[in-house]
């Protein structure tokens, strides 16, 4: 009894120990394979990164730009290379619907406007071409007459729209419907051809590959629809969740302006007795993140911070007294002009509501810098001037001051038949039509810049330099007319003046290095005390509730070069008296910036009750809100290869299901462990 | 419950109630009525009460093909027009769709 017993505690103990280990094992492997497995579908898709998105954007009664469906839109990858190409995609390939992928050259109003009309294509990708652009001498998507219901011409005048920008193929403001999507990454790139070519491309060009073929699925899904009023609306529904229903934002940021010399706010300035120096703030692009806008704003911006420094340089701005009939000098950039003008109309609406230190009729003269990139030796700046009030005072003092740097300005004559070219003049020109303004640009009459509004209006298409300090460089040339409009004011605020000022060209590269090549740059960190991103900041306005970094450090270069400097005073200090006298410390020094002022730049449409949204009389542009813009790569089977795949699958687990039953019932004979066991004991 | 098991009265008052309580605008309860008592009002034989308990199937089931057309209907309408619609279409949706119109 005692021997049976001990054995049978003895084989009972095996059997512990053997089920112990078995265990130990199972879970072993199990958690390694946990830690080597994938997910399924990330064996399946290539995503594609490097990427930009064209996205919604909706105004008083029409929606523009692209959109998918809410998981997707796929389609088969087609490189478009030529005419055959073209045909393959909208009449000839039988693998219909396709996603194309084309060269800046290819990306023409005809060819997008045939994707969306054929029903063949759900989907559009835009490469970058290898190496330095040598085929595209000009891509603008802005229409070719900038923002012409905004501004002083309506349509039945002969001057609404004249060729300002004839290389602008209005697509920015068409509705696509389709996703487009920008691969600005090389590496990225070489996948999609590499895919392409290898399970794409039709055989001999004129037999198509078979399946399996490569698949591409482009997510950019908006939440809005049809129009601002509606999608506002849609936003304002009850919601448990405040904020979580909202479907669209209005475009806005921040106006930055200044005024040069002190004043009180008490008093109020007299008719005619203010100069305004302007310049706008904001670009455009069909893309989310790439607007780098080097010519069609950047060159306007450094112009007038140039002016800026020139004129709060202490030992010139005690000079100026104001004694004169020109009480002051304003310096003014705003935000949102591509859109509409909302930062300028903003302004003038703020000013007729009397929420400015000023009003319209103040103005003496309005003085505005637009694409001011002149790289050619031949070339000269021209001066547009506003029609009802032309001033020979202003244009001569111009040339007298731009003779001494060799300056070339061209004064247009008012009997031009193009009027005044686009720009923030004619919001002032609507509200005060006999204002004189003029508008310094590097065109007479259609744009130098065959790259406007759009991603490649960069640096190397403007022609800029780091460095280049020869004579007919875009920075020299823009540190003349700073110089010459720096001193054409000094001579209009209290003539006659022996103050002069001298080019400043050190000024000028240095912030078109920042502004165009890099943040990280010795400007932009003394100012704001930190490293900062390595490429340029982007230029787009953006949405209200956002503001962007270019209008922040826009207006800490303005605080730095008009701000006066406040001695004897400890950094704590300093920011002590930040909110009671508007001190701030910047670049180790305290500056008082008390009349550096940044507004919210919204059109007015957003703020008054009951506006009308289809007058036209404001700006109402808005962007929708986006959940996320991917871009995945995948070979996909025929359809019957799939209708197979998935029978086949249903097949098996009938077949499994009928096997395991069968088992169980046969259960006791097939198994017959568990009996000898019985025995043994 | 087994409704052939039921005293006569019994489905007689059923009935009834089925009936009136559907004009508290309860279609789906003269639905039910009209099917449930549909074998009992036509199908078996004659007994004292059928006469009453038929009149009540015919109406419950008319009323129901009532609502039932005039509920299709407005849907058919409301699908097809509330884009057109605008305000007063996302004005009347209890979830409206994202991104389309």
């Amino acid at each position: 009894m005692g021997v049976t017993g001990t054995s049978h505690r003895g084989l009972h103990g095996h059997h512990v120990i053997w089920s112990f280990i078995k265990l130990l094992l199972l879970i072993l492997i199990s958690s390694s394979s946990l830690s080597l497995a994938d997910r399924t579908f990330t064996k399946v898709y290539e995503p594609i990164s490097g990427i930009n998105a064209c996205f919604k954007r909706l105004n008083g009664t029409h929606e523009i730009g692209c959109r998918s469906s809410s998981k997707g839109d796929v389609g088969i990858l087609h490189l478009i290379e030529d005419k055959h190409s073209l045909d393959w995609v909208l009449k000839d390939g039988p693998n219909a619907p396709y996603i194309t992928m084309l060269y800046p050259v290819d990306f023409t109003r005809e060819n997008i406007m045939q994707f969306r009309d054929s029903g063949r294509v759900t989907g559009v990708l835009l490469l970058k071409e290898k190496g330095i652009n040598t085929n595209t001498t000009s891509f603008s998507t802005d229409s070719s007459c900038p923002n012409q219901n905004s501004g002083i011409y309506n349509t039945s005048s002969s001057k609404h729209c004249q060729s300002w920008n004839p290389a602008g193929n209005s697509l920015l403001w068409e509705n696509l419907n389709f996703p487009i999507f920008y691969v600005h990454s090389e590496s990225e790139t070489e996948k999609l051809l590499k895919c392409f070519d290898n399970f794409n491309r039709p055989k001999n060009g004129i037999t198509s590959q078979g399946w399996p073929l490569c698949a591409t699925q482009l997510r950019s899904f908006m939440l809005a629809a049809v129009d601002t009023p509606t999608c506002l609306r849609r936003s304002s529904v009850f919601n448990m969740n405040p904020g979580a229903g909202k479907v669209c934002d209005p475009l806005g940021d921040q106006n930055i302006w200044a005024s040069l010399l002190p004043h009180n706010s008490s008093e109020s300035y007299p008719n005619n007795s203010i100069i305004v120096i302007a310049a706008r703030l904001d670009g455009a692009s069909l893309f989310d993140e790439v607007s780098p806008s080097a010519d069609s704003s950047i060159s306007g911006i450094v112009t007038v911070l140039s002016i800026m420094k020139h004129l709060g340089e202490a030992s010139v701005r005690e000079q100026l007294g104001g004694e004169g009939p020109i009480k002051n000098v304003y310096f003014m950039l705003f935000n949102g002009e591509a859109f509409g003008y909302i930062g300028s109309s903003r302004i003038v609406f703020d000013m007729a509501q009397n929420n400015f230190p000023f009003n319209i009729s103040s103005i003496r003269y309005f003085i505005e810098v637009n694409q001011a990139a002149v790289s050619s030796p031949a070339a000269s700046y021209f001066l547009h001037q506003s029609e009802l009030s032309q001033s020979r005072e202003l244009t001569d003092i111009f040339e007298k001051h731009g003779k001494a740097f060799n300056l070339k300005v061209k004064v247009v004559t008012p009997q031009n038949e193009w009027g005044v070219p686009p720009s923030s003049l004619q919001s002032f020109l609507k509200e005060r039509p006999d204002l004189t303004g003029v508008v310094l640009t590097n065109h007479k009459q259609e744009y130098k810049n065959k790259f406007y509004n759009e991603m490649f209006d960069d640096k190397e298409t403007m022609g800029y330099v780091y460095g280049d300090r020869n004579v007919y460089s875009v920075q020299r040339n823009m540190a003349a007319l700073a110089a010459t409009l720096a001193n054409s004011v000094i001579e209009l605020l209290s003539s006659p003046s022996e103050v002069k000022v001298e080019p400043d060209l050190e000024t000028v590269d240095e912030l078109l290095h920042c502004y165009l090549e890099s943040a990280n740059c010795s400007i932009f960190v003394e100012l704001t005390g930190m490293k900062q991103i390595e490429q340029p900041y982007a230029t787009y306005v953006g949405v209200a509730m956002h503001l962007t970094s270019m209008s922040q450090v826009s207006k800490l270069v303005t605080s730095r070069y008009l701000g006066y400097l406040v001695d004897n005073i400890t950094e704590d200090e300093c920011w002590k008296l930040q909110k009671d006298k508007g001190y701030y410390w910047m670049n180790e020094s305290c500056y008082d910036i008390s009349h550096v002022n940044s507004t919210e730049a919204k059109s007015p449409a957003f703020l008054l009750d009951g506006y009308d949204w289809s007058s036209g009389k404001y700006s109402t542009w808005t962007e929708s809100i986006w959940q996320s813009f991917t871009v995945r790569i995948f070979i996909k089977p025929s359809l019957v290869h799939e209708i197979i795949t998935l029978v086949s699958g249903i097949l098996m687990l009938v077949f499994s299901m009928l096997v395991v039953r069968k088992v169980n019932e046969k259960a006791d004979i097939i198994f017959q462990r568990s009996r000898t066991e019985a025995l043994v004991c | 419950m087994n409704l052939s098991k039921q005293k006569n009265e019994r489905k007689l008052f059923l009935c009834q109630r089925y009936f009136y309580a559907g004009f508290a605008f309860l279609p789906f309860v003269w639905a039910i009525n009209a099917v449930w008592f549909y074998k009992e009002a036509f199908m078996t034989p004659p007994f004292a009460e059928q006469q009453d308990i038929k009149k009540y199937v015919i109406r419950s089931g008319l009323g129901a093909i009532l609502w039932a057309t005039a509920l299709i209907a407005w849907n058919i309408v409301f699908q097809t027009n509330r884009v057109a619609w605008g305000e007063t279409g996302d004005d009347l949706s209890f979830v409206i769709p994202q991104g389309r119109p």
